[in-house]
């Protein structure tokens, strides 16, 4: 992001890399997805209403949560502010592709981010910071995803119960195993022990203490600020460093 | 379908939409250089290590273990499908034993 980068991209070429990688991703979003139907039929949704759900936002904890507080009739800002809660980390999300998609039309950078999850938005920015350019990637990442997700809401709420568990499975270690990966390629050193050793143990007590998600955002925070106390990696001190050796 | 839940699932695709859309449309008014870039740059390793830490340190033994396991798997051979395989092995396994 120093050095001029090429053009942001938005092309099928983009999106076919994204659909090849795209695999491993459904595999755990189906097994997520049939657990999310058996349970939002349980609680009280319509096959329809489950689906419509699913196709719409797109969000897998958000949508746990909703169906949690679930009523008839459904209260409305219950489950609008809970979802806002559980999401508000899609808005950092966001605000750190932008500047990868800057120079695309309006509504292509708001086609890439409107499929923002944890895993898709993660592969991305680990692409992008390898100077690939093609914001395709993420909507070919999605693309199997969204109707997926869909399809295996209405399929689990069909079945309605009975459904082991996903941890029985270790499917929910696979996520946890891809944030190794694109971290071990993130890795600068010392330069990283301060941000991230903070996020880990901001993250780690609140999310003993906050409600949902929000001990991602505490993280995150906590994380980029302590990554302030140093000097910048990229700035003065590492030009100063390389001058004297 | 009843119209208040028809009402409610409009509101929450749209309230989806909007907070990932907002990043973008937001996004704009943080300048990309100095200490708040520095801060964009930083945030997406701790977005990662935050929503990574509290199911590692939150789990148990086999957690532990594998996340070592699947940390040196991921380090010697950068590939993304190999190592999410290799953890799903290690958990499932480490989950049996321990």
């Amino acid at each position: 992001m120093s050095s001029s980068p090429a053009p942001a991209q938005l092309t099928w070429r983009g999106v076919r890399d994204g659909l090849k990688l795209a695999p491993p991703l459904l595999l755990s979003s189906s097994l997520y997805g049939i657990i999310f139907g058996v349970l939002a039929a349980q609680a009280g949704l319509t096959f329809a209403e489950s689906g419509v759900m699913s196709a719409t936002v797109f969000a897998g904890a958000a949508q746990l949560l909703i169906i949690e507080t679930w009523a008839r009739p459904v209260p409305i800002l219950a489950v609008v502010l809970g979802l806002m809660v559980v999401n508000a980390r899609h808005l950092l999300m966001a605000i750190a592709m932008r500047p990868h998609l800057v120079g695309l039309p309006l509504w292509k950078q708001l086609l890439a981010s409107s499929v923002i999850v944890d895993d898709n938005w993660a592969l991305m920015m680990g692409r992008f910071e390898q100077g690939y350019r093609d914001a395709g990637f993420i909507l070919g990442l999605a693309m199997l995803a969204v109707p997926c997700w869909t399809l295996m809401t209405l399929t689990g709420h069909a079945l309605g119960g009975g459904i082991a568990d996903p941890q029985r499975w270790g499917l929910d270690f696979v996520i946890v195993a891809m944030f190794i990966v694109l971290l071990c390629g993130r890795w600068r050193g010392l330069a990283t022990v301060l941000p991230w050793g903070v996020a880990a143990a901001v993250a780690v007590v609140a999310s003993h203490w906050l409600p949902g998600k929000w001990y991602i955002i505490a993280g995150t925070i906590a994380g980029s600020f302590a990554g302030l106390l140093r000097a910048d990696p990229d700035g003065p001190l590492k030009a100063a460093l390389k001058a004297k050796s | 379908m009843t119209a208040d839940a028809a009402f409610a699932l409009a509101a929450l695709a749209l309230a989806a939409f909007a907070l990932r859309a907002s990043g973008i449309l937001l996004g704009g008014l943080i300048p990309s250089t100095g200490k708040a870039g520095q801060l964009l740059r930083e945030m997406p390793g701790v977005v990662m290590v935050s929503l990574a830490a509290p199911s590692v340190v939150n789990g148990g033994p086999a957690e532990w273990l594998a996340t070592v396991l699947t940390a040196a798997v991921a380090w010697k051979t950068r590939s993304l499908i190999g190592t999410m395989v290799a953890g799903l092995a290690f958990i499932w396994v480490l989950r049996q034993v321990l």
